[in-house]
């Protein structure tokens, strides 16, 4: 939060009542800063994502800089405190450089503020995906969501949630196989049966509960391959930010503009392909009261609005699979 | 609406470039000492960095930016060399704010201390403005008060924004600022701009009106105060001015129009500097010309293609 | 037979025949069990549990609140306003608060250390209190807020019963509030609303909201949701707790003047 004269805070306040609202860098209310995105930043990560909101052109820096990434790690079941299914982790940190002005115990309380909200909203039951079970009652995958911000110039949350929810479409689950051992029987014994010696060629799919009722271990059948993408990527929710000076709400503040204004309602929503969408969790930060109508109101609104982002992200990151595809196969074609 | 866009693609040859390189760096970084005589002589500007030496003749005096050693005059900083006469300086590309008496410069109350005030001015340390330096109610010859003293905060007070003269430096080397004029104190009525404190020259005046309606001023320090424009008769009148009005911390009415001026005037300046390039009131003035002629609207410039155009056509006309 | 049995003359033998215990807890917390789509039990689905709410009852603080609903027990206490350690000036006063669980508050022990956990929860109670309390008239000054969390039954209910102590707290403290803040926490469990869940019920729940109002001015200080709930739904969650606010609104302002 940056520190603003009242003269300057004020100007910013009228200019947003007034009509028609003007905002200091010429916006409309609603209109966002470029949104520069990036899958597949981080190679030894599963799956990740760099997000600049309201960068200076010609890689002069600047604008809110966040990096995501994810990284699965193999957990065992009431050992390490695996849970059956798998669990997902979130965790944001945030680099010095973004707030240089903030003591480490203040940077520590922000971390933790935002790892809560992003972690209670993601790590929610209703989000969880089907395919992070390794074997049943044995082993399981831990998904670590790191969330890093390298600076903020306004609107960090919105970019938390984009880059998080980017990471996660582009993180790959990678396929296992459930493996049994049999001791070696000596001959003449018994005639071999079935389920004799190695078993692995009969299991393709570690899910086929027939046949891993005594799985022990598991394997990777292809060490190169990425793995599966992750399930249930569509459900993932975006975030908008209202910020509110009442009766005016507008959308992705600057630095200046959160400190004029502190009170904003944060929205996450989950659209599910058919059907009306669905509220995902909902904050309101910082001093400041409404009436509960204008809250309802508010609520409506913001859904059309996420639902707006919703789709402008996700043709993004249809695109950015094309693009790492068509590098890749350049590469390919460079090497060969 | 909410548009995303890419990063800028690195490209992959540099990594192709450098390799080839290698192996003969270790014979351009010897530089033979003849060799700077010509490059003076060419006058053309020659970029440095912190342990070239520059020259090893006794008869150049070195100046900042440079340090001397076993009788040779070696750059500290990385810039571009200057030579005047006999004097060798080293100008840094990126630095901090280096203050000289007689700037004007735009800072932020940061504390309040007993009779002073301490200012960021974007410096390597905060200003001190004495409470005997500033203009107290009542006429310009009046007697400090003990009362003042305790009412600080009436005049100033933390995240106050204000414009000043460097009057002199402490022993430390910290400014001393003074607001002992009409024109300068505090600032309202617009917004703050910030950029590299070198991209602003010093000028014969650093208050400037463009003609649609909108005040600069330009701090040494490299903060801009975007503003409405406030009309000279207004700014009249030695005899018992008006304390309300100086330190008074209400806005004025601001039109739409002078706010969509200002908001354009605010993205040109992050425009040029974001491009490094130096401001001056000729090259504001045409710029918001040509961007008022574009058919756009006020938040066009902040894409980069329309910020690309700019640049390009008003450098030309330079 | 009995020989058969081991019987051993020169010891002294248990009973010939025996059994082995039998443990009846483990049916009973079986069929105890809610399973999903039945109704709410012990109460309705629109009631809350019934409030105990004592100002007033740490003598060294400025002032103290404890607040009990079936099984959460929070105490809190206030000192201040008083001066800031801080340095920098600041124009308003500052609002702060911790919160701590105690280990035996949950049902696995917790370390005596602050975690995450409890930020989260100081975080909620103070977005709800600070419209709330006239900041403006306590320059260079700091109100402390301790809650202390004896027994807890879900975040929710911490969180909703925290707000409540902490408000009735600052009031018994003389501070100068324009309202009394009460919380109300609600999940959606099917198609149902039900008002102030316990941790088990909320944690079978597609989704759990908490509602600060000031009943008095008619406005909502802070909300926080999470979990999976349609947005017409979240409206009339929002309703109900609201509606629900009004009455503890008057149950704890006739606490608060009793206690005078």
């Amino acid at each position: 939060m940056q520190s603003l004269s009242k003269a300057e805070k004020s100007y910013i306040q009228v200019g947003l009542l007034s009509s028609p609202p003007s905002r200091s860098d010429g916006r409309s209310l609603l209109d966002y800063r470029s949104v520069a995105l990036e899958t597949g930043v981080a190679p030894l990560a599963n799956g990740s994502a760099r997000v600049n909101i309201g960068r200076n052109a010609n890689q002069a820096g600047g604008g809110t800089e966040v990096v995501a990434a994810s990284k699965l790690e193999v957990e065992s079941i009431d050992d390490d405190g695996g849970v059956e299914g798998g669990r997902i982790v979130c965790t944001v940190s945030c680099s010095p450089s973004a707030y240089p002005h903030l003591s480490s115990g203040a940077l520590d309380d922000i971390q933790q503020d935002m790892t809560t909200i992003l972690h209670q909203t993601l790590a929610h039951p209703s989000l969880h995906p089907n395919n992070l079970s390794i074997l049943p009652r044995k082993k399981s995958w831990l998904l670590n969501l790191d969330v890093l911000v390298l600076a903020d110039a306004g609107n960090v949350y919105d970019a938390l949630f984009i880059a998080a929810r980017a990471a996660l479409w582009d993180t790959k689950v990678p396929r296992t196989r459930s493996v049994e051992y049999k001791a070696r029987k000596t001959t003449g014994t018994k005639p071999g049966g079935t389920g004799d010696m190695d078993v692995d060629e009969e299991t393709p799919s570690g899910f086929d509960t027939r046949q891993i009722q005594n799985a022990t271990d598991f394997e990777l059948p292809d060490y190169w391959d990425e793995g599966e993408v992750l399930d249930g990527r569509e459900k993932w929710p975006v975030c908008v930010t209202l910020n509110l000076v009442p009766p005016v709400h507008y959308l992705d503040a600057t630095g200046q503009e959160e400190a004029a204004t502190p009170l904003r309602l944060l929205l996450m929503f989950t659209f599910p392909p058919n059907g009306p969408a669905d509220v995902q969790a909902m904050r309101m930060l910082g001093p400041g009261e409404l009436k509960i109508t204008q809250l309802k109101d508010l609520i409506v609104t913001g859904e059309k609005y996420a639902h707006d982002l919703y789709h402008s992200l996700n043709v993004k990151l249809k695109e950015e699979d094309v693009r790492r595809n068509q590098k890749a196969r350049d590469r390919f074609e460079q090497h060969r | 609406m909410i548009s995303f866009t890419s990063f800028p693609i690195q490209p992959d040859d540099i990594h192709n470039g450098w390799r080839a390189h290698h192996p003969d760096i270790a014979e351009d970084t010897l530089m033979d000492l003849d060799d700077e005589q010509e490059l003076f002589e060419a006058g053309g500007s020659k970029l440095t960095y912190p342990g070239e030496s520059l020259t090893s003749s006794q008869s150049y005096m070195r100046g900042h930016g440079t340090y001397v050693d076993n009788e040779e005059v070696i750059a500290s900083v990385a810039g571009t060399v200057e030579r005047v006469n006999k004097l060798v300086t080293v100008r840094a590309i990126r630095t901090r704010y280096n203050p000289e008496v007689g700037d004007l410069v735009v800072g932020r109350i940061t504390e309040v201390q007993p009779r002073r005030w301490k200012v960021d001015a974007n410096s390597r340390q905060d200003a001190v403005l004495m409470l005997s330096s500033v203009n107290l109610p009542g006429g310009v010859q009046r007697r400090k008060l003990e009362s003042d003293e305790l009412q600080m905060r009436t005049f100033f007070e933390e995240g106050d924004l204000l414009v000043a003269e460097v009057q002199a430096f402490f022993s430390d080397g910290a400014m001393s600022l003074h607001t002992r004029s009409l024109k300068y104190g505090k600032l309202r009525n617009g917004q703050l701009v910030s950029i590299p404190p070198i991209l602003v020259r010093r000028l014969k005046s650093h208050f400037i009106a463009l003609p649609c309606g909108v005040d600069l001023i330009l701090g040494l320090n490299g903060y801009i105060w975007v503003s409405k424009h406030v009309k000279e008769s207004d700014q009249e009148g030695e005899e018992g001015f008006d304390t309300e009005a100086v330190y008074s911390n209400q806005n004025d009415e601001i039109d739409e129009s002078t706010r969509l001026a200002i908001s354009r005037v605010t993205n040109i300046i992050r425009v040029l500097a974001s491009r490094f390039v130096p401001l001056s009131d000729t090259l504001l003035l045409e710029a918001y010309e040509w961007t008022v002629d574009q058919e756009g609207g006020v938040k066009d410039l902040l894409q980069e293609d329309v910020g690309d155009a700019l640049v390009a056509t008003v450098t030309a006309r330079l | 037979m009995a020989t058969q049995t081991g019987f051993d003359r020169r010891r002294i033998n248990g009973p010939e025949e025996s059994h082995p215990p039998t443990f009846q807890v483990e049916e009973d917390f079986e069929s105890r069990r809610w399973k999903l789509g039945e109704p709410r039990r012990t109460r309705k689905s629109a009631d809350i549990r019934p409030i105990f709410l004592q100002p007033g009852l740490i003598d060294q603080a400025n002032g103290s609140a404890y607040v009990e609903t079936e099984r959460t027990k929070i105490a809190c206490a206030v000192y201040g306003p008083r001066q800031s350690k801080n340095a920098a000036y600041n124009e308003k006063g500052k609002l702060n608060v911790e919160v701590k669980f105690t280990p035996f508050s949950c049902e696995r022990r917790r370390a005596p250390m602050r975690d995450a956990e409890d930020r989260s929860i100081a975080v909620a109670i103070h977005q709800a209190l600070v419209p709330s309390v006239r900041l403006e008239l306590l320059p260079k000054s700091t109100i402390d807020i301790f809650v202390t969390i004896i027994e807890a039954d879900g975040i929710e209910g911490c969180v909703a019963s925290g707000t409540v102590a902490a408000s009735t707290a600052l009031a018994d403290a003389g501070i100068e509030m324009l309202g009394l803040v009460i919380s109300c926490a609600a999940s959606v469990v099917g198609t149902e609303i039900w008002l102030d869940p316990t941790e088990e019920e909320s944690r079978s729940s597609q989704g759990t909201l908490v509602l600060s109002c000031m009943p008095a001015l008619e406005t909502v200080t802070s909300v926080w949701q999470s979990g999976q709930i349609k947005i017409e739904k979240v409206l009339e969650c929002m309703s109900a707790c609201q509606e629900r606010c009004i009455d503890v609104h008057s149950v704890v302002a006739q606490a608060l003047v009793e206690n005078l």
